[in-house]
Parts: C-alpha cells; sequence; structure tokens
C-alpha cells in the first residue's frame, strides 16, 4: 500500500479511508510516524482494511504504532462493534486469549538489590518453568481448573495465593464474571492443567527492571514509582488452555458462516454474532481463558514472592501496581455520536488505556520498558494504546545473523543478566528483531494517546523459552 | 516424489510449505513437518505411542488444519510428537487415521496453534497437491 493511498489527519495519525475498497464498512486509522509507517508490512496493512469489513464495526479500525501482521486483523488491532448484534470475533482475540503484563513493586533500590541479583534471577528461573512442554510437576485436577476459569484471581487470593490488593489492582479485578467454564472443552482445560504458574516460549518473560528516568513526577508518586527503584515485569497468557479454546471455537465459528450470512476476506477473521448462541458461547469461554491467564500470572507472582522474601528477608514484599490484558474482547461504555454506547471491544496486540490507569508497556528482551498513564484523549482509540515493540526480522534471519552466546554477552556488557536454558531462544529474540520501543511510545504519547510516566531498564531477564 | 517439506522465513512465525504427490502425502507431509519444527528431543528407548483420530471438518483447507491441531493438542498434553500417519479415510472433509510417535524430553519450539492464514491446497501444472501453513509461535 502507498502512503499516497493514506489521508493524514495530524502527523502520528493517518486514514485509510472507505473509498480505498468497496467492501470497507468504516475508514481504517493507523497511529504512526513517518519512520516507523516505512517499517509497515503492507500485509499488516491489508490486514487492518480486512477488519474494517467486520459486521457491526463502529467509527474506525485502529491499528497503532507497533502493528505487524498476524492472522486475520494484525497485531496492534483495536475494532470495537455494536453491542448486542455486531459481530465477536475469536480470530480478533488470537491465540493467546489475555495475552498481558503485570508489574509488581519493590520497596528496594537496584544499589540494595545489586548484590542478591544473581541469586534472585536464578532462584526465579528454578520456581517458574518456561514452557517447551515443560509445565509444573504438579498436575491440577479438572474441577481445580473449572473454579480458576470462573473464579479468576479472587479464587486464588482466597486460597491464599496473593493479597487483597492483587485483586484492586488487576484489569476486570482479575475475574470476568460472564467466564462459564462448561463452555471451555476438555481438551483446553487438560492443556492448562499443569501450566498455572508458567510462562511459556517466545517473547514471554519476566523481568527484574530498575525505574531509569521519571517523566511524569506526579503520576509516578500515585503509582508509587521512584527512581533506581528495582520492579518486576511478568509477561505471559493463557498458555495451551487459551490457544486450544480459540482454535475450538475459531472451528465452531468458521461453521456458522452460513447461518448468519457472514462474509469476511479472511479466514481468520472468524467471527459470529454478539447475541447469537454460538457468540455468547465463545464470550463466556474466551472471558473463563482470560481469568486463567490472570490466574498464572497471579500464581507466578505468588512463587516469585516466595523467592523474594527467601533472598531479601520475610519482611520484604512486592505490591503489585497493575495487570493488564492486551489480547482480549470486552463489553466496555464508550461515547459514540456524543452518547455513551455499550461496545464490544477487541484488542489483539493493543493495551486498555482508560484515564488515569496505569498502562504497561513491555519491550523487547534487553531493551526498556515502559508504564504510562491513560488519558481523557484516548477515547478516540477506544482508550487502547501500543502492547510492545513487534517483530521486524524474521526468527530464522535473527538465528543467521546472531548467536545466543553474542547476546548473552553483549547483554552482559549492559550489565544486564539473562537466564534462559536456550541459547537458540535467546538470539531469536535478539533487541535488532524488534521496532525501536522508544520511537513506539513516542508516537503514542504525541498523539496524546497516553503520558509517559516512567521508563524500565532491565538488570536481568527470566525469558520463555 | 513423496513429499517435500521446507520451512520458508516469516517476521514474527513459521511458515511451511508442502509438496506431494497426493493428498495422502500432503497430510504425512504437514504431520512430519510439523514435527520437525518442534525438533523434539526423544530419549532412545522411548516406546511408539500409537492414537486413533477422527476428523470432521469444513472442507480440505480446514481438516488439515483441524488435523493438525487435534495432534498438536495431544502433544501438549501428553507430550508425544507424532510424526507418522496410517489413513483409514480422507475425503475432502473427513479424517480417519492413525498417528504414531514418541514422548519427547524437550521441546525445541513450541507451536501455539496451527493458523487457516492464506491456506489453500492447490495442485500445480504436474499435477502434485502443494500448500503453505503459517504456524503461530
Amino acid at each position: 500500500m502507498q502512503k499516497e493511498n493514506l489521508i493524514k489527519i495530524n502527523d502520528y495519525l493517518w486514514e485509510i479511508p472507505q473509498s480505498f475498497r468497496k467492501d470497507m464498512k468504516v475508514p481504517a486509522r493507523i497511529y504512526t510516524s513517518q519512520r516507523l509507517f516505512q517499517e509497515t508490512e503492507d500485509e499488516a496493512l491489508i490486514q487492518l482494511v480486512n477488519t474494517t469489513t467486520l459486521p457491526g464495526i463502529v467509527k474506525y479500525a485502529i491499528a497503532m504504532p507497533d502493528i505487524h501482521s498476524g492472522y486475520g486483523p494484525p497485531i496492534g488491532g483495536v475494532g470495537a462493534m455494536k453491542y448486542p448484534e455486531g459481530i465477536i470475533s475469536p480470530g480478533f482475540v488470537g491465540y493467546d486469549e489475555n495475552c498481558g503484563v503485570r508489574l509488581l513493586k519493590s520497596e528496594y533500590t537496584e544499589e540494595d538489590i545489586k548484590p542478591h541479583l544473581e541469586k534472585l534471577a536464578t532462584r526465579i528461573q528454578q520456581e517458574i518453568p518456561s514452557g517447551l512442554g515443560r509445565g509444573r510437576a504438579i498436575n491440577l485436577s479438572l474441577e481445580q481448573i473449572n473454579k480458576i476459569l470462573e473464579g479468576g484471581v479472587p479464587y486464588l487470593v482466597e486460597q491464599g495465593y496473593g493479597e487483597k490488593e492483587d485483586i484492586e489492582n488487576c484489569e476486570e479485578k482479575g475475574e470476568i464474571e460472564m467466564a462459564d467454564a462448561s463452555c471451555v472443552s476438555d481438551y483446553a482445560k487438560n492443556r492448562g492443567r499443569d501450566q498455572v504458574g508458567t510462562l511459556g516460549s517466545g517473547n514471554h518473560f519476566c523481568q527484574l527492571d530498575k525505574v531509569e528516568e521519571i517523566f511524569d513526577k506526579e503520576i509516578a508518586k500515585i503509582f508509587g514509582l521512584f527512581k533506581n527503584q528495582v520492579v518486576i515485569m511478568i509477561h505471559t497468557g493463557s498458555r495451551g488452555l487459551g490457544h486450544q479454546n480459540c482454535v475450538d471455537y475459531l472451528k465452531i465459528v468458521m461453521g456458522s458462516y452460513q447461518k448468519y450470512k457472514i462474509q469476511i476476506p479472511d479466514r481468520e477473521l472468524a467471527c459470529v454474532p454478539f447475541n447469537s448462541p454460538e457468540g455468547q458461547k465463545f464470550f463466556k469461554a474466551m472471558s473463563a481463558a482470560c481469568n486463567f491467564a490472570w490466574a498464572n500470572r497471579q500464581m507466578i507472582t505468588h512463587y516469585i514472592r516466595q523467592v523474594w522474601k527467601n533472598v531479601l528477608g520475610k519482611d520484604s514484599n512486592l505490591k503489585l501496581l497493575y495487570d493488564v490484558a492486551h489480547n482480549i474482547a470486552k463489553i466496555e461504555e464508550h461515547e459514540v455520536d456524543g452518547q455513551k454506547t455499550k461496545l464490544i471491544v477487541h484488542r489483539k496486540g493493543a493495551t486498555r488505556a482508560f484515564p488515569g490507569q496505569p498502562v504497561l508497556i513491555p519491550g523487547s528482551m534487553g531493551t526498556a520498558s515502559y508504564v504510562l498513564g491513560g488519558t481523557e484523549k484516548a477515547k478516540e482509540s477506544f482508550y487502547s494504546v501500543c502492547h510492545g515493540s513487534g517483530r521486524v526480522m524474521s526468527r530464522h534471519e535473527a538465528l543467521r545473523k546472531f548467536t545466543g552466546a553474542e547476546v548473552v554477552k553483549n547483554l552482559k556488557k549492559k550489565g544486564i543478566i539473562i537466564k534462559s536454558f536456550s541459547l537458540k531462544g535467546i538470539a531469536e529474540e535478539v533487541p535488532e528483531a524488534y521496532k525501536n520501543i522508544n520511537e513506539i511510545v513516542e508516537v503514542v504519547e504525541k498523539a496524546g494517546l497516553a503520558k509517559k510516566v516512567a521508563q524500565l531498564r532491565p538488570l536481568a531477564v527470566i525469558k520463555g523459552e | 516424489m513423496v513429499f517435500q517439506y521446507q520451512i520458508l522465513p516469516h517476521p514474527a512465525d513459521v511458515k511451511l510449505q508442502i509438496t506431494a504427490s497426493t493428498k495422502e502425502e500432503l497430510f504425512q507431509g504437514a504431520l512430519k513437518g510439523m514435527a520437525s519444527i518442534i525438533q523434539p528431543q526423544i530419549p532412545p528407548k522411548a516406546p511408539l505411542v500409537k492414537e486413533n483420530i477422527e476428523i470432521q471438518s469444513l472442507d480440505l483447507n480446514a481438516l488439515l488444519v483441524d488435523f493438525l491441531n487435534e495432534v498438536l493438542a495431544k502433544t501438549d498434553i501428553t507430550q508425544v510428537v507424532f510424526n507418522k500417519l496410517k489413513i483409514r479415510k480422507l475425503t475432502d472433509n473427513y479424517l480417519q487415521a492413525e498417528i504414531e510417535g514418541q514422548k519427547s524430553d524437550y521441546f525445541d519450539q513450541e507451536i501455539k496453534a496451527v493458523t487457516h492464514h492464506g491456506l489453500e491446497i492447490k495442485q500445480n501444472k504436474n499435477g502434485h497437491y502443494q500448500v503453505t501453513i503459517l504456524f503461530d509461535i
């Protein structure tokens, strides 16, 4: 797609008009900069245009500056549909339902932690399995899985795996009430039985960071962040359970197109009306998988807190700043034509950013991450911002250009410890394989969608393999 | 030719292209190709594990994806990586078969799911079947 096809709204926002393709129901909008746009693949833009054809879509399909091609909608995409007659789409949530991020705050500075850093990283790696067929040693029963699917974080806190504040500081309070475990297949549940409290592979990680820079002192104070503070970021999702749930519902939904006379340009856009039996069942199942993901991050938090207390003494603790999803579909109220309107908001590789909310943007391995604060202006993007960096280099190319040992050495030079059982995995996630996170966050801030509050720099990365 | 497969570059995920003389061989090639992405480490004396599968789908393209996702789910639950397929019945929307594999100690690559993205089984001018599958990893 040529830039000539786009209309400039302002320096950081461009529109693909509805006239670009006959089947578009609304325009598409992309938050980007001149340079980031040059890096964006054509396929991702076509996928963005494809999402504008979804029945019931409101205002425009939106892409964030970290857009890259996915399946069906692009990664970094946001689409809000009319409630309740618009569609709900498993394809617009993606295979990792409620992949997301949480940030834990310590009361220590980098100087305090330095002598213990290696030990903390090693112990955390030992405590939290990181995928590749490895789960936890204990298999939960299907009954326990059902309780997690319906109870999410509050259930685990009730069982002693967290603090009451953990519930308050989670998006949706760690539990979507519509969740119904009976809508999730036994296959999916069995895939999740040994995965509560595991990282998974790919770009998932747990990271000890220091607060490198504070941009907004006032908001940082409210969030409890200060310069040189050590914080812990966790990035993972619903693991095999969520993947299977998406696979199961793609099959169900694809079989329903004729019934609902749905015509879409790409199979992976798979969708059904929200108020259809299939749509309702998917919403309840996806909500359950989301609860599972929040519970997964909660359980990881529990194990990290144990390590923290073992190494630093029982009085030390980690407080949850916030936990936010970046692959999800939810019912939210937004302003449409001046009216408060209920919508089915899909975010695939996009983070919810309500005014005043801490917004967590993970960087790639070894690069900065950000804490942002939501703003009122983000109502134009259905209170959504970017979710991370976005790949620009294939894993294959990364392996051809870099060795794991080389990457470890370079990170060490920057003072970053990396813990992973796979050197190949380290090479695949080399920082050069990703877009520059600083530029992405810059676009989000300049567009007014969120305010930069703090930049985090990694001290130790425990990586999914 | 029975079947050939090769991994193609993709910025975020893995693309696998399979060419085969028959539809049956295409399914066998896809299974073997998927196992080659996972790259299991199978202990020397790991016993053979056999399982029966039966899948009903919308069409042949969906059948291939549903078949591979079914195998992937079994692998995730049991750590058995399957790479052999004995087809009992294959139509354009139905597969009944036996899959065979071995339990692995370790996977080199975790696959989240097999996607339908751009997937279309085609016959080339030599009459060979060809398909490209995108795996979400």
